[in-house]
């Protein structure tokens, strides 16, 4: 393994290379292809990309909760500098819902429906720190509150059923936030909700950011989302990390065509007579990827240099895209 | 990937264990007469209860009779019995399905209720009562049995139906004016058989179950006729000095179920893996 | 809660109504038939005419069974056609024997079928859930009439540690009383067992692909919380609706099984009115029995909603 660099230390979260395969009947199919990111405490960073792009698996394997099938070919990931691929599964298990934690997108169906909320929200504390019920439970109601939840020691009585979408997706980040972790995954937490709901939840967010320092992996395929709440980006397709870079330059200057390509498809960003203009072809399928450059086949600036694995063009400072003609003015336009 | 491959010829080849079982049992029926090497019905009282030996193979019964004969003429009775319930229940079941599915409303609600009802009586009983009024031999078994059969075939049957119908073809058909028997016969029957030869797989075993107990508790096949279930009846009372007799018509009757059971698994897991587990 | 159970109730009664209805027409589907069997081939038609004018046979079937429901509403079932004995006493006194062989059998089923289906969705695709399936396919197919015959010849004949049959009430003497139903019950309950593990597999893989047992393990919750306090009571819920089904199967085997082990329930009752052709007690018993299977269903039925928050709780739009 490759000596930590100077400021490793300082990154909360650290992947490094990561590759996850699958076996298929086609065969092996890598969902996952050298990925690589960092965040820091009390950075909220956005990890964008279509379904299939490899993002949720990506959060799954930092959780140590790779499905059965999946292997983890290379890489590292790192936590506050501890290696946690090294890890045994009782380590791993100490570690999560408690270092790091993850919010997931349906929150109904991610709840127990037949525990009352209160113990739910306030088992980790029973898991990890021996606390008892009666202390944990009391713990609940003060998370809940924390989540600007009303009425929280009648909410904590009740079963999931009973609360709106809106106010399960808060009981899973009070759950999420009980023990205070150095990291919170939350994978489309605001998906399934309306917008005013959203709106809600992304300002809790960031006060978790403010007051607790936690480092923020926000996982979306909602562009304005990203926009909205994300200090860094990184943007995937097809199992890769095609750009990354601090939000506004990305919004401003999208260097990646899949990126450009997100953009001019998506609604939230354009004025109200502006055409939208979808990405031509699908995403290939993880055993029929392209030599070379992955978005090749759908890229409307290939030139013959793209048949072959493309760069890292570093485009601004801290701001970089895999591509070969990445920062030409052409493409960025 | 090896295990995704070792499942499914797991899958395949309890199948074909199943299929093998079952053509042995319906051959052995049909054989039997070939097979056999005495008649089931020849009685030697020289040789009463004799345990398994060269001449008998499997032993002897009570009354000097060749208990591997009489297990493969038994074969006839559970064979016959099951094909001739299982017949009337598909039918049956089919007819009642089908018409509560396409009429709807009322009468889709009553004869359902009514299918409902008698899915939840424990089946031997229901077919003892019957038969006290039928009367006890083997005719009134397969009736008794069929009977019995057929709410659960009307059930899966209104089901395939009603699926079907929300096809488009049968709107189109409607159309174009069809009347409503060619409709039935034509578009519907045809999807609606699949998921029922399944469960008829499964029923073929339920009704050699059935047809055992009720010859076991002396209601089906009667002595001298050799059906397993009796003959595990008489083979109680010698339990003692011929535990073949209690043994032998068990272990063909298990594993006709078997058999049974395994080809209705793998034809589910074949035909529908919707339905699987 | 009061009003689901309520429901269940209002229901319920209609039900055994119905069921009675059915069962008195399947004793007379083929009409006159209760004479004629009662009183033997030979019977003369003056004699058949008089034993029917006695017993109230030769009336509408619709009153005569009117009539039976009011006597029965009233807790008269009859007497018997042979020795004139009335029905229900009769009932009433073997009750407790075939429900002790009913709450046993049960008991084993479940006890076999729930840790061992729980194992094999816990352990799927690897060996113990391939063992643990393929016994339940061979258990399932061995007709219990066949396995208590075998139990017998092992641990009664072979083994002589068991008795073969007999029956001695619980209070009189425990513990008699629990050698004479070991057989009895792992004859009725293994059989059964085989298709409840198969559901309670299935209902429980179901649970653990859940969003909410992927929270728990999100949670760092080790396996025997996961399964104890997350998966249990979730998978619990339609295995009782749906195995409820089954409970009807295994009452079904009661009468073979009283049968055998010489056990003075009701099961065994029936067997006696159907060899008899007596009429009377043969309905009587197929009665009792359809209720109390009946009621064993509606029972479990009512288990599961009440293990069930969404059920018992409507929802509330929350703020």
């Amino acid at each position: 393994m490759p000596p930590l660099p100077q400021d490793a230390a300082r990154q909360t979260l650290e992947i490094r290379d990561l590759s996850i395969a699958f076996p298929t009947p086609r065969g092996s199919a890598r969902v996952v292809d050298h990925v690589s990111l960092s965040i820091g405490g009390g950075e909220i960073v956005g990890l964008i990309g279509e379904s299939g792009s490899g993002k949720t698996l990506t959060a799954l394997a930092v959780l140590g909760m790779t499905p059965r099938g999946a292997r983890i070919e290379s890489g590292s990931i790192l936590l506050g500098g501890e290696s946690l691929l090294d890890k045994t599964e009782r380590e791993r298990r100490a570690i999560r819902g408690d270092r790091v934690a993850y919010i997931p997108q349906d929150a109904l169906r991610s709840l127990n429906p037949t525990l009352r909320v209160g113990p739910q929200v306030g088992e980790p504390l029973t898991l990890h720190r021996a606390t008892p019920w009666t202390v944990a439970k009391r713990k609940a109601v003060e998370l809940l509150a924390a989540v600007h939840l009303r009425d929280p020691a009648r909410r904590a009585e009740e079963y999931p059923h009973q609360f709106s979408g809106g106010m399960q997706q808060r009981a899973m980040i009070a759950m999420g936030l009980c023990l205070e972790p150095q990291l919170l995954i939350a994978d489309e937490p605001t998906t399934a909700l309306d917008v005013t709901v959203q709106a809600q939840v992304l300002r809790l967010v960031r006060e978790i950011r403010k007051e607790h320092r936690t480092a923020i992996l926000f996982i979306t395929h909602d562009l304005g989302v990203v926009a909205d709440l994300c200090d860094r980006v990184y943007v995937m397709y097809a199992g890769a990390v095609v750009e990354e870079g601090p939000v506004d330059r990305i919004f401003e200057r999208p260097s990646h065509p899949y990126t450009r390509g997100l953009l001019r498809a998506t609604p939230a960003m354009h004025g109200p007579k502006e055409a939208l203009i979808p990405i031509p072809g699908q995403v290939p399928l993880a055993t029929e990827r392209p030599k070379g450059c992955r978005f090749v086949d759908r890229c409307a600036f290939a030139i013959d240099s793209c048949h072959s694995p493309p760069p890292w063009v570093e485009v601004e400072a801290r701001h970089k895209a895999l591509c070969i003609r990445a920062g030409e003015a052409e493409v960025a336009a | 990937m090896i295990a995704f491959t070792n499942y499914s010829i797991r899958r395949h080849g309890l199948l074909t264990v199943g299929a093998i079982i079952v053509a042995a049992v319906v051959l052995s029926a049909i054989f039997a007469p070939w097979i056999a090497p005495y008649s089931p019905y020849d009685l030697d009282v020289t040789v009463m209860l004799h345990g398994p030996s060269r001449a008998h193979w499997l032993g002897t019964d009570e009354v000097g009779r060749d208990v591997l004969s009489r297990t493969i003429f038994a074969a006839q009775i559970s064979v016959k019995v099951a094909l001739f319930a299982v017949a009337i229940g598909l039918i049956g079941g089919t007819i009642i399905g089908m018409l509560a599915a396409y009429c709807g409303g009322t009468v889709d609600t009553v004869l359902m209720r009514l299918m409902e009802l008698l899915f939840s009586f424990p089946a031997i009983l229901l077919a003892v009562v019957l038969m006290a009024s039928l009367g006890t031999n083997v005719l009134n078994a397969m009736l008794a049995i069929g009977i019995i059969f057929i709410p659960g075939f009307a059930r899966l049957a209104r089901a395939s139906t009603l699926s079907a119908l929300q096809q488009q073809y049968v709107e189109a058909a409607r159309s174009i004016g069809m009347s409503h028997s060619r409709i039935i016969l034509r578009e519907l029957l045809p999807n609606v058989v699949t998921p029922l030869l399944v469960e008829a797989a499964v029923a073929f075993a339920y009704a050699v179950l059935l047809e055992s107990a009720l010859s076991f508790l002396g209601l089906g096949a009667q002595p001298p006729e050799p059906s397993w279930g009796n003959m595990l009846n008489t083979g109680r009372g010698f339990m003692a000095q011929a535990p073949w007799l209690s043994i032998v018509p068990g272990l063909a009757l298990f594993l006709c179920v078997l058999g049974f059971n395994l080809l209705g698994d793998g034809l589910r897991d074949m035909l529908d893996p919707h339905l699987r587990d | 809660m009061a009003r689901l159970l309520f429901t269940r109730l209002a229901l319920f009664v209609p039900t055994l109504f119905a069921a009675s209805v059915v069962l008195f027409i399947a004793i007379n589907v083929v009409p006159g038939s209760a004479a004629r069997s009662a009183l033997g081939v030979d019977a003369t038609p003056q004699a058949i005419m008089r034993f029917e004018a006695l017993n109230g046979l030769n009336r509408p079937l619709v009153v005569q069974y009117t009539d039976w429901l009011g006597r029965a509403l009233h807790g008269d079932l009859g007497t018997s056609f042979q020795n004139r004995v009335p029905v229900a006493p009769e009932i009433l006194k073997r009750l407790p024997t075939t429900l002790e062989l009913a709450v046993l059998a049960f008991l084993v089923a479940n006890a076999i079928a729930l840790p061992l289906g729980a194992l094999a969705a816990l352990r799927h695709g690897r060996r113990a859930d391939v063992t643990i399936s393929a016994l339940a396919t061979v258990l399932g197919a061995i007709p219990n009439f066949w396995l208590a015959t075998l139990l017998v010849l092992v641990f009664s004949l072979h083994l002589k540690i068991l008795p073969a049959g007999g029956y001695t009430p619980l209070l009189e003497s425990p513990w008699k009383n629990f050698t004479q139903m070991i057989l009895p019950a792992l004859s009725l309950g293994l059989v059964s067992s085989a298709l409840l593990l198969r559901i309670m597999r299935t209902t429980m893989l179901e649970v653990l692909n859940s969003d909410y047992v992927r929270t728990a393990h999100a949670k760092g919750a080790p396996e025997w919380i996961v399964v104890m306090r997350h998966a249990l009571r979730n998978a619990l819920i339609p295995y009782l609706t749906v195995g409820a089904v089954e409970f009807g199967f295994l009452f079904g085997g009661v009468v073979i099984i009283e049968d055998i082990f010489r056990l003075p329930g009701i099961g065994s009752l029936v067997l006696v009115g159907i060899i008899n052709r007596d009429y009377p007690v043969l309905l009587g018993s197929a009665l009792i029995v359809t209720f109390i299977v009946l009621t064993a269903n509606m029972l479990v039925d009512t288990c599961a909603s009440l293990l069930d928050p969404r059920q018992l709780r409507p929802r509330e739009a929350g703020r």
